[in-house]
């Protein structure tokens, strides 16, 4: 083996622990930076919340079909789709359904919608509306 | 209430670690408190987790059960220990070189810098949790409908209902676990889960090498991987791929500790475990359990072969009857002919779209001088990789990532889905997973700081040859 100076390897190693110190530190401001800035993305803990209310008024068991002003392959759509998914387990939610598939259809917008017309449009007839831009339907006669 | 199952899974865990270092002591001695927790955690989470897939499968996953099975996971491996620790230790006859002088030193900067990414860890939780996306679109529903009433487990490996059904459920059983106990969906289980998964991370990589190698070595790696700020972003994320990353570097240190010595069958039987635990956590702990396991008769440790596959056995039993009876098909390649994924093969431009994303992630797994590739060099560099350490364990446990990574690119060349889309949303959680494994492989060939010194390194007997001489 090379036979190196003990200073030399003593300075390399704490050249060393202090750049990965360093590292740790710029780690640490940019997450505390990007987390004062933007805490919650997708505003998931909103979403949950939003609807929480939904999850408490279905039976146990309901299944429910989704419908939304925003499509799926928008980011913030599927991020509505999926927060409202998981705040809805563990009833299960299907993003494409028929309607013999499904107790309730769940109408989650971003804008607040017109609900006579979404009726109208997919046959559906309104339970209950928790709320600007949530609302829980079942399929009209049923 | 809801930790209960967690505290049970590492309790369960630790116990049965101090059984396996009261039977086949480690050396030095004094590393125990830094491994039986790191892959105590590990081994307990996975078994925990197994054994809810059990009970939902089996229709007896209420809180009851999970309470008295959790009994159960806990009350064998302490009846042992009590046993066991009424027995002297036995020496491990292992001279211990004298250590760094400055392991203190990087000891307070690992844990300093440990607890500013706890800090941030802490934060990201409080900000976000319910998690990043993966979380609450794939992981923690999963664990809902697994904590949900009798039945609608099936939901999370409904096709059309959830994306990725087919996803094992090591992570989602587990935090399922602790709701079905608490009655609650309360995200503190999850953000709980991931905090463990994270410090025995950090446990198995710097405890596995300072067993192995030296302290010295163990501390300079767990400032490696505590620099590498792609892979601790991930540890709030609520992901599974830092468990994953754990399974992997738990299951190849468990191999490498029990085949140093004869009777080291417990450890193997460990690292069998934890490569099973490994298929256990994500779709992509399959193939590096089976090619860990299948290649490890090349690594010239015949003996150690049967106890390690043993381990594997009874959790690889249950991957297998989750993929076949319950689980659906997986949709990394449907969708497309067998011809089309040739065409994909056969087209240069999709290797350099790889390779570039590649390069990309490794320019961004740290920043500026503090660069986890700019370390490593200085620490080749200064200590040099010892020609000795090459053994055929250590090419087995490098053909291993290897082929790991080369299953990664080949999934990428060939999917079906967007290839840029896909590698801008996946390439940094696959270099997580594989990273603690990789820097637990090479820090294993680094000569020691101890060793390099131009000063004599007396070695100092263990204290049990010490105290045989008085």
């Amino acid at each position: 083996m090379t036979r190196r100076s003990p200073p030399g390897i003593h300075l390399s190693l704490g050249a060393f622990a202090a750049l990965s110190l360093y590292g740790v530190l710029t780690y640490y401001w940019r997450v505390d930076d990007a987390n004062r800035r933007d805490p919650d993305p997708y505003r998931v803990e909103f979403q949950v919340g939003r609807v929480a209310p939904v999850r408490e008024a279905l039976p146990p068991g309901a299944r429910l079909g989704y419908l939304s002003d925003l499509p799926f392959s928008d980011v913030r759509g599927s991020a509505m789709f999926f927060a409202a998914q998981y705040g809805l387990a563990p009833h299960p939610v299907q993003l494409e359904f028929k309607p013999n598939e499904v107790d309730f259809v769940l109408g989650y917008f971003a804008a607040v919608p017109d609900l006579a017309k979404i009726q109208a449009e997919h046959s559906l007839q309104l339970v209950r509306e928790f709320g600007p831009g949530v609302a829980l339907f079942r399929r009209a006669g049923s | 209430m809801q930790f209960l199952p967690l505290f049970n899974a590492a309790l369960a865990g630790c116990l049965w670690m101090a059984v396996l270092a009261q039977r086949q002591p480690l050396a030095p001695a004094r590393l125990r408190w830094l491994l039986i927790p790191s892959f105590g955690i590990a081994a307990g989470c996975g078994a925990a987790s197994f054994l809810h897939f059990l009970l939902l499968a089996g229709g007896l996953a209420g809180p009851a059960a999970v309470l008295l099975s959790d009994a159960a996971l806990a009350l064998v491996p302490m009846s042992l220990w009590l046993r066991a620790r009424r027995k002297p230790i036995p020496a491990s006859g292992a001279d211990s070189p004298a250590p760094f002088r400055y392991n203190w030193l990087l000891a307070i900067v690992l844990l300093a810098g440990l607890a500013f990414v706890l800090a941030a860890h802490l934060d990201s939780l409080r900000t976000r949790p319910h998690g990043d996306w993966d979380a609450f679109s794939i992981w923690n529903v999963r664990a809902r409908y697994l904590a949900g009433p009798e039945g609608s487990w099936k939901t999370a490996i409904a096709p059309g209902l959830m994306s990725h059904p087919d996803y094992p459920l090591l992570v989602s059983g587990l935090v399922a676990r602790c709701w079905t106990a608490g009655g609650t969906f309360d995200t503190l289980a999850p953000a709980a889960a991931a905090t463990i998964f994270f410090l025995a991370s950090v446990g198995v990589l710097t405890g596995a090498l300072a067993t192995l190698a030296s302290l010295s070595v163990g501390l300079l790696a767990g400032l490696v991987l505590m620099a590498t700020s792609p892979w601790l972003a991930l540890s709030a994320s609520q992901y599974s791929d830092i468990p994953l990353g754990l399974y992997m570097a738990g299951g190849l240190a468990a191999a490498f500790i029990g085949a140093r010595s004869e009777d080291g069958w417990g450890w193997m039987a460990l690292g069998g475990f934890l490569c099973s635990c490994a298929a256990w956590t994500k779709n992509e702990g399959l193939p590096f359990a089976l090619f860990a396991l299948l290649s490890f008769p090349l690594s010239g440790k015949r003996r150690a072969v049967i106890p390690l596959w043993l381990g594997s056995l009874p959790g690889l039993l249950v991957v297998a009857v989750f993929k076949l009876v319950y689980a659906p098909p997986g949709d990394v390649l449907a969708g497309q002919s067998a011809a089309q994924t040739l065409a994909k093969f056969a087209d240069l431009s999709r290797y350099s779209q790889v390779f570039e994303a590649v390069y990309r992630q490794i320019i961004d797994l740290g920043s500026g001088p503090s660069h986890p590739l700019l370390l490593l060099v200085l620490l080749g560099l200064v200590l040099r990789f010892q020609a000795r350490a090459a053994t055929p364990l250590l090419y087995w446990a490098g053909g291993v990532l290897l082929l790991q990574i080369a299953t990664y690119g080949a999934v990428y060349v060939a999917t079906p889905h967007d290839l840029n889309w896909l590698l801008g949303t996946s390439l940094s959680r696959l270099f997580a997973q594989v990273w603690p494994a990789g820097l637990l492989t090479l820090f294993s060939a680094l000569n020691p700081p101890e060793r390099c010194l131009d000063e004599p390194t007396p070695t100092r007997p263990h204290p049990s040859a010490r105290r045989k001489k008085k």
